[in-house]
């Protein structure tokens, strides 16, 4: 009995005097403070520079002989394609926030932070604008989901990053929460120019469409010079990019692609969707089948899975699911004829045998780079790539040969 | 050159009389987790050697208090008498790897990762030599302090509007302190 006293009395105590202890936990996350800046001193920065290398490659887009790349929110370089195995870097246009391009003309139309301009660009080296639409893309008053009210004569941007740590509690997890501080390639129908599939901007005959977060953006360009924003239709949350062929707009979306008519170009007009789980996709169309990529990710959606998805849309109205191919991290895409490109994040830029869409077949793999978006025309394929813009010659049956490369700086 | 054959024979010689009671020991322990999450066990185990009324040793073992996780560790004991029965102190130092399989998309993060933190203990523990029992090996009883700490990491893609999109980062810090109550065997 004793000695049963003598083990017992430490257990007893262990329990008793664990109250006396506690735990710590915090968590260390990061506070995103806004930074505004003076509208008109912004504007006053859009301006013809002279060429400069290559930083961060956005999208790019093809207009004749001139390739255009944004530079991730700075601007856009002009790039003379005449000769893909020598491009030349002309200018470089100024263009603060600038994410998004398209041409039509000697216009240039760019999204600025949340505005979008027109900037006549007949002479490249002396770009100026000639007409801002107002609040164009309301998201980019944002970081994520949540929405800053904004004084109309500034812009937010950029954010100051500080991190904190402060006590954690398993009942309040919250990680992924963000704090704030609130003190194809359309080698089957070229229009305008050609854009890549990760592109928000469409130029359809006389008219460009935009796709904001939530809603589609119609306006009427028959003057380039000033567009004139005809209609604002609210859709879907997770719009992300938009793809035209023939008379029809394909918009991708984190829940699913959907199809609009545009042949009444003022007022698209919705004919039909195919959702999937929530996930990053842009989508592209040979007017027989849409090529979606899904990019797994949280930042989009809760799927695990990336994929390819072809669906077929000879029936507009009824498209139907023909094949799921598995991808590591896809984003942008393109398709000329039977061939089939895909930029897989880290695992390279794939090239399939599309001729049976139930069963593509992976004809090539350029590895060590890491595409983001990719226009096939005329045999040339650009590629907007960590790396830098990279050009290839498909001319040849199962052949990619690099002809250029505009190596980021 | 005399002097100095002397001296390295008596550095030998003194050597080997310390390797003579030197013996190896193997401390063995499960114990009660208490503080102020929910209980958890451990189990330990200890190897080293015995000098005297010292030991030092390396271990390593399975700690169930708020994660699973594995401390290794480097161990020093101090016996404050020479008998059968006798009380120790001792103390763990090392550090724990946490075994955490989240779930994909946990808390909406993509990837979710445990790096490895401090683990120490301190405490009083008593050998008690049973009849069957050689001389040094015993049933132990023991307190401990004990201190357990880790870091997790989530990353997180944001969403932007031009992709690829930077990657959030956050990190849960895990510093437990508890108190443990320990059974075992030396041998």
């Amino acid at each position: 009995m004793k000695a049963l006293t003598k083990i017992l009395l430490p257990v007893l105590a262990a329990f008793v005097l664990s109250g006396c202890l506690k735990d710590k936990m915090t968590r260390t996350y990061t506070i995103f403070t806004p930074v505004y800046k003076n509208k008109q001193d912004v504007l006053r920065e859009v301006s013809s520079k002279p060429a400069r290398s290559i930083g961060t490659p956005g999208k790019i887009y093809v207009y004749g002989n001139y390739l255009f790349v944004n530079e991730i929110n700075k601007g856009v370089h002009v790039i003379d394609n005449s000769n893909p195995s020598n491009p030349v870097n002309k200018s470089f246009i100024n263009i603060p926030g600038n994410l998004d391009i398209a041409v039509k003309g000697n216009t240039l139309f760019a999204d600025l932070y949340r505005d979008m301009i027109a900037l006549d660009i007949s002479n490249p080296l002396a770009a100026h604008i000639t007409s801002t639409s107002e609040n164009v893309f309301p998201d980019r008053n944002s970081n994520s989901l949540v929405y800053f009210a904004i004084d109309t004569s500034t812009y937010l941007v950029d954010w100051i990053k500080k991190d904190t740590t402060v006590p954690y509690s398993d009942v309040f997890e919250c990680s992924g929460c963000l704090a704030f501080n609130t003190a194809a390639t359309s080698s089957a129908s070229p229009i305008a120019g050609i854009a890549g599939s990760m592109s928000r901007f469409s130029v359809v005959n006389n008219y460009l469409y935009a796709v904001n977060i939530n809603s589609l953006k119609s306006f009427d360009i028959n003057n380039p010079a000033s567009p004139v924003k005809v209609n604002d239709m609210p859709l879907r949350m997770g719009l992300e990019t938009i793809y035209p062929f023939a008379d029809k707009l394909f918009i991708g979306s984190t829940e699913g692609m959907f199809i609009y008519d545009i042949s009444n170009p003022v007022s698209p007009h919705y004919l039909s969707g195919f959702s999937h789980a929530r996930v990053c996709d842009p989508v592209i169309t040979d007017g027989d089948y849409a090529y979606v990529t899904l990019r797994a990710s949280t930042a989009c959606g809760t799927a695990i899975k990336s994929q390819l998805n072809i669906i077929d849309i000879k029936q507009m109205n009824m498209p139907k699911l023909v094949g799921q191919y598995d991808m590591s991290n896809p984003y942008g895409l393109g398709k000329d004829g039977s061939l089939l490109w895909i930029c897989d994040g880290r695992a390279g830029l794939k090239m399939y045998d599309a001729t049976d869409p139930g069963a593509i077949k992976l004809k090539k793999t350029v590895a060590g780079i890491e595409p983001y978006d990719v226009i096939p025309y005329n045999g040339k394929l650009i590629v907007s790539a960590k790396e830098g813009i990279i050009q290839y010659d498909y001319s040849q049956p199962g052949q990619m040969t690099e002809l250029s490369r505009l190596k980021k700086n | 050159m005399l002097k100095k054959i002397l001296m390295i024979a008596g550095v030998c010689f003194s050597l080997s009389a310390t390797a003579q009671k030197t013996v190896y020991r193997s401390y063995n322990y499960i114990g009660v987790l208490a503080g102020e999450s929910k209980p958890g066990y451990q189990m330990l185990t200890t190897h080293g050697l015995q000098l005297g009324t010292y030991f030092v040793g390396v271990g390593g073992g399975f700690d169930t208090y708020k994660e699973e996780s594995f401390p290794v560790f480097v161990s020093a004991a101090k016996y404050l008498s020479r008998g059968k029965n006798d009380f120790f102190l001792n103390a763990n130092a090392g550090t724990v790897f946490v075994s955490k399989h989240r779930p994909a998309n946990w808390l909406g993060a993509t990837t979710s990762e445990t790096r490895p933190g401090l683990f120490g203990e301190m405490g009083l523990a008593y050998r008690l030599q049973l009849h069957a029992m050689k001389s040094g090996q015993g049933v132990l009883f023991g307190m401990y302090y004990s201190y357990k700490a880790y870091k997790e990491k989530l990353t997180t893609p944001m969403f932007c509007i031009s992709p690829p999109c930077p990657n959030q980062y956050e990190s849960l810090n895990f510093y437990l302190h508890r108190w443990a109550f320990k059974v075992g065997f030396v041998l």
